[in-house]
């Protein structure tokens, strides 16, 4: 077991730069998940962990050793890869027994390890099968053991759920978990869900092209996004942003939003600019739709979720707008024209020009 | 929902009677395009394959200008089972030279495209360089070897190697040097063949044998050559027939008018060539050919059924 750390790395493909700068540790023993949008370069710095990609710049470390020109054969890192790259001329039971039998241990006790992590995962019945013969949960597993059946310092997991049916996928989370919790081994864990990262991460590092924008444990991404960006792609849906501008005339502070107004406290640090550009931003759940609010809009869409509803409208300007709300509260009909009341404890605020989250006076 | 499916029912009816008018329309047009290729496969390929097995029943009269004799299948087991044409040593050597050259050129061929399977500067040149070969004509290649044997002004001897008799003419060293040639016209083939196979692989799986600590060596061993074995397999189909076909390079390096009886170059369709154009013995040759054309069958056969059974094609 082992720490990883990358600091200050660069990984150029030509002009694209697939990761930017990147400073991260990973703690011994904890499960980090890096997140991210399709192609901001996770699999890249999974890679670059694995030893598959050379740096453009910056050092990455495993334990107390820099890396950089170790062969990923030497790394002693354990890859699961979204296809699952499973030797598809081998039996699951030579499958899990290949890193084993590169290491040269005596043939009984790699039979015993095979068998023991079989039986962890529950692949005993299917040791003689060839890959093509599974199914897509099983091979995931099989994935799984060759990783775990050496007991490597670190595990590298991109996104291997993403190839599972939506049911599996809660199960196999679940199981993941459990499993890295047991063995406590350092794992790093890409996946571009949201949902899959807040339930297993025990801290999530949040990468946009390629640049770091946030490490914190779930709970703290979801309260308190660093940008933008953050706010915008956790939860499901994700926090409204409604640019606006500030507006201080009447003593407090309201943001004057297209359709109407907002009230904001002032316990943040607001730009000294009196009429500064800022983006308001509410999760789904701090709106209701209220013949008392601040805000105009129009209801485009009406989702119903079972125990919840989403009412998805427009502001006048064309924002979007998606607010939460329980099933057993009226919904307004499409087409009809509302009101929306916010809550300003809800309300989070970000500046327009950099996206950043205007942070708390102490 | 239901008005609808009615109503649409039997207008997709009617609109399906003009794609049929049409799609037949279409084959018809289809038949018509395929129809120069099939007169000229029928003249020159079909006729002349089931004719040779006409000729093979005649024997062919001593003096020209005599008529065929028929014999049956007399003349067929006296060409192969006796030594009057030469046939059971054109056997072996036909044998021998597929063994030189066939593995040797696979080996090299799956060498150069694994060496050349890399996101490197300039590699394109490199892959260029390794698959010239195919389109390389035989007889310039001929040439070019034969330039580079000749014991007088050839490179090989200005190295060192020369035998006496010279290379080409000593019944030694005769078939393997035109092996080498051929190897290196195979090359090309074997190589594009084995670097497509190649292509097909994914890069995530020789990337999985790294991390879990396997060495180039075993890479190639262990993960490369069995999941490459359809490839390979179809490579050896493909070389054997290729060899056993091999004449130009023979009989450009090795003209009728100098073969020794003991230079053992006497490969089967060589044999059936001199037969024909030296003895201007139709019948014989013709028996020869058939004798070929089932080797070949048999052996692309016994390929497929004895190797087909060990190839790996899963996913
Ligand atoms: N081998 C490569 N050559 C060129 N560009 C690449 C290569 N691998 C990845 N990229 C680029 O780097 C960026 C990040 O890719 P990747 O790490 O695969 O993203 P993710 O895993 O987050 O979807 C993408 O823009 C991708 O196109
Ligand atoms: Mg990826």
């Amino acid at each position: 077991m082992a720490q990883v750390i990358f600091d200050g790395v660069t990984k150029r493909y030509g002009d694209v730069v697939a990761v930017d700068d990147l400073s991260l540790s990973i703690v011994d023993g904890e499960l980090l998940v890096l997140l991210g949008p399709s192609g901001c370069g996770k699999t890249t710095a999974l890679r670059i962990v694995a030893g598959l990609e050379e740096l453009s710049a910056g050092t990455i470390s495993i334990g107390d050793a820099v890396v950089n020109d170790i062969d990923p054969k030497d790394r002693d890192v354990a890859m699961v890869f979204q296809s699952y790259a499973l030797y598809p001329h081998l039996t699951v039971a030579r499958n899990i027994d290949f890193p084993l039998r590169q290491r040269g241990i005596e043939r009984d006790e790699r039979a015993r390890m095979v068998n023991e992590v079989a039986t962890m995962l529950g692949l005993d019945p299917y040791l003689e099968r060839k890959p093509a013969q599974l199914s897509g949960g099983q091979r995931q597993r099989v994935a799984l053991a060759r990783a775990i059946v050496r007991s490597p310092q670190v595990f590298l997991m991109d996104e291997p759920l993403s190839n599972l049916d939506a049911a599996l996928r809660v199960q196999t989370r679940a199981d993941i978990v459990s499993l890295q919790d047991r063995l406590g081994t350092t794992t790093l864990y890409v996946t571009h869900d949201q949902v899959e990262a807040m339930t297993m991460g025990d801290r999530i590092a949040v990468l946009n092209h390629g640049v770091l924008q946030q490490v914190a444990p779930p709970q703290e991404l979801y309260a308190l996004p660093a940008n933008v960006f953050v706010a915008g792609f956790l939860g499901s849906p994700g926090m409204n942003l409604v640019p606006g501008r500030l507006d201080r005339s009447a003593g407090g502070a309201t943001v004057a939003v297209s359709g109407g107004t907002v009230e904001v406290h002032t316990r943040v640090h607001l730009p000294a600019d009196p009429d500064a550009a800022v983006t308001v931003g509410v999760r789904p759940e701090g709106l209701f739709v209220d013949p008392h609010g601040a805000v105009g809009a129009t209801v485009t869409i009406v989702e119903m979720l079972g125990a919840e509803a989403h009412v998805i409208c427009t502001l006048a300007d064309g924002t979007r707008l998606v607010v939460r709300q329980e099933s057993t509260v009226p919904r307004p009909a499409i087409g009809e024209a509302i009101k929306i009341r916010i809550d300003p404890d809800a309300v989070t605020l970000f500046d327009t020009a950099g996206g950043k989250r205007l942070e708390e006076r102490e | 929902m239901t008005t609808t499916g009615v109503a649409a029912a039997p207008s997709r009816r009617r609109a399906s009677a003009g794609p049929r008018r049409r799609r037949r329309r279409e084959a018809a047009l289809g038949y018509l395009l395929v129809l120069p290729a099939v007169a000229a496969f029928a003249i020159f390929v079909f006729y002349p394959f089931f004719n040779n097995f006409r000729l093979a029943l005649y024997q062919t009269p001593p003096v020209p200008g005599l008529p065929s004799r028929y014999v049956g299948l007399h003349q067929a087991g006296h060409v192969l089972f006796s030594n009057a044409y030469g046939f059971p040593g054109s056997l072996l050597t036909t044998i021998v030279f597929v063994v030189l050259v066939v593995p040797v050129s696979l080996l090299i061929g799956l060498g150069l495209a694994v060496a050349a399977h890399r996101r490197l500067r300039g590699i394109g040149v490199y892959r260029m360089i390794f698959s010239s070969t195919v389109v390389s004509s035989v007889a310039v290649a001929a040439l070019v070897f034969g330039t580079l044997m000749n014991p007088v002004v050839g490179f090989l001897p200005w190295l060192g190697i020369n035998p006496t008799p010279p290379l080409l003419q000593n019944p030694t060293w005769a078939l393997p040097a035109v092996a080498v040639m051929t190897i290196w016209q195979f090359l090309g083939l074997s190589f594009i063949i084995m670097s497509a196979g190649l292509q097909s692989l994914p890069d995530e799986i020789l990337e999985a044998a790294r991390i879990d600590g396997a060495s180039a060596w075993t890479r190639f061993w262990r993960i490369t050559v069995p999941m490459l074995s359809p490839t390979i397999f179809f490579a050896l189909v493909v070389g054997t027939i290729y060899a056993f076909q091999s004449f130009g390079q023979i009989d450009i390096l090795i003209p009728f008018r100098n073969l020794p009886a003991n230079l053992h170059v006497n490969v089967l369709i060589y044999n059936v060539v001199n037969t024909l154009t030296q003895e201007n013995n139709t019948g014989v040759a013709a028996v020869m050919s058939i004798a070929l054309f089932v080797l070949t069958l048999l052996v692309t056969l016994l390929q497929m059924r004895f190797l087909e059974s060990r190839v790996h094609y899963g996913r």
